[in-house]
Parts: structure tokens; C-alpha cells; sequence
């Protein structure tokens, strides 16, 4: 009986097929309250059209026309930038400290009275992840991150440069100033696309010796500590995730090790998984953890997604959402 | 500044752009603070016990559970107790398992996904515990074992291998054995982690138990070798329901366990039970925080490797809580055959088993009850995509844990309530049994003397290992 019951369901299970769930509109599990889910819908999709054309204008005469809301604010998510194209994340926060969703685009310059370049469109990437995947920490966010934007912004030299975000807000815009620095890709000692990865270990249950309190802030902890870095890295895809879910100290922080168990969800199979805690024993005045050295991190949380081969296929620094994180993911499969 | 936007402000403002620092300032992972001191609520569970002690000595002069009164069910006791009942719930269970065991193999390997690891570790292992506190031997009506070997039976008759009478002195030493070996698949082997592994075990012991039962009979085997059947089977007899020749009825809540045969293997399925709870409270203090690392230590020392050294220490670790947990209850035995009655302190051992039943009861309530709350509803979503496929069954696959369900401070106070109850539910089967042993309520009372710092000094353990695992 138990071996027809078992025939039967595969059967069953072969013959329907599956469905990942990856098409599933991940602006769909932001909620719905306050409109948030259709500001949040509108941010992720936005046209350069829409915003004012940087053509022969300083960023402050641009700042000075869409004459933004002046106690808006920018919420970096990323902090190291290099000569070339980099990913600009950021949250905008408004005088109430909520955060503002809405199509979003940049401008940049070295100094607020040169030429502007954009606008470079930062779609919202939702950080919402399916209800299986939410952490305590998530689930008692009393002010979610709902979506983070992003911009790919080229940055022709190393220095300073000014940064516009403006948001559009029905038939007006909100705009808020931030600065960014540069450096040479020389300079930037953090591993980068195309180099090896370092060969660290990263804590597993034998290495923490059975404490799990060491291993995982999460709550309830991920599964995600299974191997260390270097029993597998060079023999598979790996998705390296340096994060700290209950210790975080910024609002743009992001639930990335929620959106790495979605992701391990779907591509488990083909990659490995591994979420690094950030600082030794969970305590931040105790020092960070030796594979954040190894990797030369000064912040949290990180992703590195590495290729079979070894070497890096891509790095998110800061909050990253879902569409981010699989993208990363894409380029080591 | 709602005009022009001075971007010469820049640098001031850029100060509070920035991911997260690694150089933030904080201090290890705190939890919220316990409501009161845990010392305070271990005095005030043990005054109560004390009183109720004195208050049993005083008002409780005969025994009265021994031969508990039983009515049945109206209406509904015989309907729950019929054949096409016990056939339904019995198919029931074995679909749930041939679920299980596909969905263990075909499911995503990840124990956040699988409904394997759940099912197995929270909804079976743990929600049964309360739906046979509650309702009484759930597990029996749908054991997938017994049914598919009862179904076999029926249909082979006899032409099936013959029976051989089961060893007395075999008695629930199998479960015990059982039950050790489930506990180390959870606590010690991480088995829940992969859904494979886990899978395996649950394919591996069908195989064995209906191999037993082939050799010793369906009913036998579950009443005695069956470590889940036997488990199970004692946390029921607490209930106030109890099934007799295939009615459902009512008795006094506890009644059922004074009828406990204590055959041999009962006394060590009782110290598992309350042993292996005690190991997965420890574990997560910092006494075995210190210990554990030494004796890995001293494994790799000897030549065992990384990874296995941690799985000796917890495995040791895993036998002396119960034979810890053993040895005290030894000790309070053998001080309660100091009082005269010409009882030998391995029949007091048996004799009074059955009233640490509600201790493991409890021990189980109050160290799984957020893994039963908050993780448990994770079978919810599982559930309605047994295989992983995407399906949505039952309409839940896009739901979440409420982790508002119960704050901290209400836990504390639960956990706290189900040890004090458990303990002077215990104290009073023992106290009923040794009127119905001793004969005089006097040296009855006198024999628990021991029986009470038997379980002072379990609900101080209790206590200490909730606060150990939530310090």
C-alpha cells in the first residue's frame, strides 16, 4: 500500500511539473497599506523621461528646478565606489523619517556647480521577500525597507562627487543631495569582479563548536552554514553573504540574508549558499571576523558571488534586493 | 531651506550616507530581560510545591487513581472508537507518511523548504506530544505503522511468518533505545538540517518496525518496541480521553498513567525522555558552551576529526543528561526505601515511574514552545506545497510566521505555569500511588519526603535550563 501510495505521488509530482514561483511580482508581497505597494509598483519602474535633462546645467541649478523638498535625505546603502560604472544604492527618507518610494532618478557631478550628468533612473528593488523566507527581524520591522533603489552611475574620476537623488512625487519632485567618494580601481583593495576569491573559512556548526548563537543572528537561523567558503570554493558556484541580521546598525541595511534563503530556495541546486556572521562572538566592539579581513570589509552586509573557477562574477556591497541578488547570482551559472 | 537646493551642504549631510559600518558600536546580542529573576520564580515554584505537599498530606487520605472511573463519550465515543474510524485515521497516517517520504526525496533540499524537517521535528514530534495531552492516544489511532501492519495481516492471515512471543524482559527497552536514537538524530546528528538524511532515517525505521512487528505481532511490537507508539502512549494516558473495547470515554485527567505497566524498559524510556529535554536545554547555556568545546578538545586530541568530534562530545553530553537525570532519580528512590515497607528501591523505581510523566510532559512544553508557536507555522506553507513544486494546495503557500503570536514575557510566564503544574501533577500520582503501596497514609507521606525533593530539584532543573537557553 505505502509503495502505490508513494508510486502514485510521484507520479503525481512528475506529472505536474513545478512552478518556482519565479514568476511571481515581487512588488506584489509589499503591502498594500498607505499605497505603499503602488508607490513602491510606480519606483520600480521609472523613465528617464520623466526627469528633468541635465543638458548645460550645474547640479545646482538643476537642484534649484525641480527645487526639491530640502529636509529629504538620502540613506547610502553602498560606499565604495571606483573609477568606471558603479552600482549607487540608497533609500529616501523623508522629514519624518519614512522612506519615500516613488520613480527616482540621479544626477551626478564632481562639485555641486559642474556640468551634470543624468539622469541615470534608479528603479526600486523590492527587499520584500516571500513570508516563508521572513526573519523575526523583518517581521517586527516596525518601518520596513520595502525596496531599495539602485543606479548604475559613471564615475569618469577618482575625488568627490556630489550626487542629486530626486524622486518624483506626482507632478512635483523630491530631491535630496549626497556625496560620494571615488577612488581609483587600484585603490580599492576589496576583491573585485574577475579576481580570485579569497580562500577563507567561514563558520560552520564544527567551527563555532555546536554554539549557534555564534553562527547565525538570524532568527530562526538559516541554513546557510552547511560548508565553509574554502571546502568549496573553485569546486562550485558560491554565494558568499557577510551580513549580520540582528546586529545591523543602519536603516538601509536590507533583510539580504531573508532574500539569500529565497534565492538558495530557487538556485540551490546549482550554487552553494554560505551566510558569514560579521563580528567575532556577535559582539561589533570584539572585532570583525577573519574572513571579513581577508576580504579587506570595513562594512556590512556584502554578497560575492563566485564562479566555479573561483573568481569573482560579482559583488553587491550595502542593501540589494531580490532583482539585484538574482542577477548576482546569474553571472556565476 | 524649501527653495533652491543648496548642494554646498553636501558634505555635512553626507555624513549620514553610509551602509552599515563594521565599526558600529554595540554590544554582544542581547535578549529582552527576563519579566522577574529566575530565582525568584524557582522559590516561588518550589513553595508551591512544598504546599501542595502539605495540602495533599491533608486533604488527599486514600488513594483515588488508582481504579479510575470511566464513562463513555455520549453519542460520539463509540463513532470515534469504531473500526471504519481507526481504518480512515489509519490510511491517513500512512498517506502522511508516503507524503513524507517523497517529499523528502523530491522536496528541495533545505530544511527551510522541506516540509520534512517540520513535520517531523515540530508538527509530529512536538504537536503530538499536545494533541495527546489533550485528546488522548492520537498517535495510535493514526500511526502509519500499525496500520500498514494490521492491513498486511488482514490480508496475508495465515500464511504470514509465525509469530514468537515477545521476550518479557525485553519489555520498552527497544523504545528507549528508540527514542535515543531519534533525540540523537535531532539534537546531536543535525539530521533535521538535511531532508535527504532525515528521510532516510524515517524509510530505514519503517522497515524495521514492521520487520518487528512481523516477528512479535502488530499490537505487541506498538505497545512495547515502537519508540514513537510508546511515547506517545504515556503523554495520553494524562488525557481525560481513553479508549476502551473500541468506545472513546472519559476519565479524571492523570488517571490513565497509574495503570502504566511498569515492564521492563519503562523506568529508562522515562529518563530518556526527561534526560535528552534536559541535553537540548543545556546545549544552549553557557555551561555546555564551556564544557562541550572541552571535550571536543579532547576528541581531536585522541584523533577524532573536526567534524566528528563535535558529535562524540554532544553525544556524550546527550547520555550523561539522562544518566544524570538517571542517578537523581535513583538517589530519591533509594532514599524512599529508607522508610521502611520492604520495598525493594528497583520495584520503588517502577512503582512511581509513572508520576515523572507529566514532568517530561512539561519538559517538553516549555522547552519547545516557541519552536511549536513561531516555527511550527511554517507547516502552514509547507503544507500546500508538500513537494516543493509551487503548488499551493490549501491556499497558505504565501504565508508568513507570526512572531506576534506570543511576546517573551507571556512565554516566560507559560513555560513557567507548566512546570509548576506538571510537578505537582506528578507529585500527586505519587503521592496516590504510595498510599495505595505503603497501605498507612503516614509512611506513605513519610516515603514523599524523597518523592517531593525529587521534584523540587526537577522544576529547579527545569527552570535553570529555560533561563540557560534564553540567557
Amino acid at each position: 500500500m505505502l509503495a502505490a501510495l508513494l508510486v502514485g505521488a510521484l507520479l503525481t509530482v512528475a506529472g505536474c511539473g513545478g512552478d518556482d514561483g519565479s514568476s511571481e511580482d515581487p512588488v506584489s508581497r509589499v503591502p498594500e497599506e498607505g499605497g505603499l505597494q503602488e508607490q513602491v509598483r510606480a519606483a520600480s519602474s521609472p523613465d528617464a523621461a520623466d526627469f528633468p535633462s541635465a543638458d548645460g546645467k550645474t547640479l545646482n541649478q538643476l537642484a534649484e528646478e525641480v527645487r526639491g523638498g530640502g529636509s529629504t535625505e538620502v540613506g547610502l546603502a553602498t560606499s565604495v565606489f571606483t573609477v568606471g560604472k558603479d552600482r549607487l544604492a540608497f533609500g529616501m527618507i523623508d522629514d519624518q523619517g519614512q522612506f519615500v518610494y516613488g520613480p527616482t532618478a540621479v544626477y551626478v557631478a564632481p562639485t555641486p556647480d559642474d556640468p551634470a550628468e543624468g539622469p541615470f533612473v534608479a528603479p526600486a528593488d523590492v527587499l520584500v521577500t516571500e513570508g516563508r523566507y521572513r526573519s523575526r527581524q523583518a517581521a517586527e520591522e516596525g518601518d520596513p525597507f520595502a525596496a531599495v533603489y539602485q543606479s548604475q552611475v559613471p564615475f569618469d574620476q577618482k575625488g568627490p562627487w556630489a550626487v542629486l537623488a530626486v524622486t518624483r512625487s506626482g507632478n512635483t519632485y523630491l530631491a535630496a543631495p549626497a556625496q560620494v567618494q571615488v577612488n581609483t580601481k587600484k585603490a580599492d583593495d576589496v576583491p573585485d569582479v574577475g579576481d580570485p576569491a579569497p580562500k577563507v573559512a567561514t563558520d560552520t556548526l564544527e567551527s563555532v563548536q555546536g554554539d549557534e548563537d555564534l553562527l547565525d543572528t538570524r532568527v530562526p537561523p538559516s541554513d546557510m552554514h552547511r560548508n565553509s567558503f574554502d571546502d568549496v570554493v573553485g569546486s562550485k558556484p558560491v554565494a558568499l553573504l557577510f551580513a549580520t541580521p540582528q546586529l545591523c546598525q543602519s536603516r538601509v541595511c536590507g533583510p539580504v540574508t531573508d532574500i539569500a534563503l529565497q534565492m538558495k530556495a530557487k538556485y540551490g541546486d546549482e550554487m552553494e549558499f554560505i551566510h558569514q556572521e560579521v563580528y567575532v562572538d556577535n559582539d561589533p566592539q570584539a572585532g570583525l571576523r577573519e574572513s571579513l579581513s581577508a576580504f579587506n570589509l570595513r562594512t556590512e552586509p556584502w554578497l560575492f558571488v563566485v564562479g566555479a573557477d573561483g573568481r569573482i562574477t560579482a559583488r553587491l556591497e550595502g542593501s540589494f534586493g531580490l532583482s539585484a541578488f538574482e542577477d548576482a547570482v546569474k553571472t556565476a551559472l | 531651506m524649501r527653495g533652491a537646493l543648496k548642494l554646498v551642504l553636501l558634505l555635512a549631510v553626507a555624513a549620514l550616507a553610509a551602509p552599515a559600518s563594521a565599526a558600529a558600536h554595540g554590544g554582544p546580542i542581547q535578549r529582552t530581560p527576563l519579566p522577574l529573576d529566575p530565582i525568584l520564580f524557582a522559590w516561588g515554584a518550589a513553595a508551591v510545591l512544598v504546599i501542595s505537599f502539605a495540602a495533599l498530606a491533608l486533604l488527599w487520605p486514600q488513594a483515588r487513581l488508582q481504579k479510575p472511573s470511566w464513562r463513555p463519550l455520549p453519542g460520539l465515543g463509540p463513532v470515534l472508537g469504531s473500526r471504519t474510524v481507526e481504518a480512515l485515521c489509519g490510511l491517513i497516517g500512512v498517506a502522511l507518511l508516503a507524503i513524507l517520504i517523497v517529499a523528502g526525496y523530491v522536496g528541495p533540499d533545505s530544511a527551510a523548504d522541506n516540509l520534512v524537517p517540520t513535520f517531523i521535528m515540530i508538527t509530529f514530534w512536538v504537536g503530538l506530544v499536545v494533541l495527546s495531552l489533550l485528546f488522548g492516544d492520537v498517535f495510535r489511532a493514526f500511526n502509519p505503522w500499525r496500520a500498514i501492519g494490521r492491513a498486511v495481516g488482514a490480508v496475508v492471515g495465515r500464511r504470514g511468518p509465525t509469530r514468537r512471543p515477545y521476550p518479557e524482559q525485553l519489555g520498552r527497552w527497544p523504545a528507549a533505545a528508540g527514542l535515543v536514537m531519534f533525540t540523537w538524530i535531532e539534537l546531536v546528528g543535525a539530521w533535521a538540517d538535511r531532508p535527504v538524511t532525515l528521510t532516510n532515517a524515517i524509510v530505514g525505521y519503517t522497515v524495521v518496525t514492521l520487520a518487528a512487528q512481523s516477528v512479535w505481532g502488530v499490537e505487541t511490537w506498538t505497545r512495547r518496541g515502537e519508540a514513537f507508539s510508546v511515547y506517545f502512549n504515556l503523554f495520553a494516558r494524562i488525557s481525560p480521553f481513553e479508549t476502551r473495547d473500541r468506545v472513546v470515554g472519559v476519565r479524571p485527567p492523570l488517571a490513565g498513567l497509574p495503570q502504566l505497566d511498569p515492564v521492563p524498559g519503562t523506568v529508562a524510556v522515562v529518563m530518556v525522555m526527561i534526560g535528552t529535554v534536559t541535553f537540548d536545554g543545556l546545549s544552549q547555556g553557557a555551561l555546555w558552551n564551556s564544557v562541550g568545546p572541552a571535550l571536543q578538545d579532547a576528541f581531536t586530541w585522541l584523533g577524532a576529526s573536526v567534524a566528528a568530534a563535535p558529535k562524540l562530545a554532544d553525544t556524550i553530553g546527550l547520555l550523561a543528561a539522562v544518566g544524570f537525570v538517571s542517578g537523581f532519580y535513583w538517589l530519591g528512590m533509594e532514599g524512599a526505601r529508607s522508610v521502611g515497607g520492604n520495598l525493594s528501591a528497583d520495584r520503588l523505581r517502577r512503582t512511581f515511574v509513572h508520576a515523572l510523566v507529566p514532568i517530561a510532559a512539561v519538559y517538553v512544553l516549555a522547552h519547545y514552545l516557541t519552536y511549536l508557536l513561531f516555527e511550527g507555522q511554517a507547516i502552514q506553507y509547507l503544507a500546500s506545497d508538500p513537494f516543493g513544486q509551487g503548488w499551493d494546495l490549501f491556499g497558505t503557500a504565501s504565508a508568513a510566521i507570526d512572531f506576534s503570536l506570543i511576546s517573551q514575557n507571556g512565554t516566560w510566564y507559560l513555560q513557567v505555569g507548566f512546570v509548576v503544574i506538571g510537578h505537582v501533577a506528578a507529585l500527586i500520582l505519587a503521592h496516590d500511588r504510595a498510599l495505595a503501596t505503603y497501605g498507612q497514609a503516614s509512611q506513605a507521606v513519610r516515603s514523599q519526603y524523597w518523592m517531593l525533593a525529587i521534584m523540587v530539584g526537577f522544576t529547579m532543573l527545569a527552570l535553570w535550563l529555560l533561563r540557560q537557553a534564553g540567557a
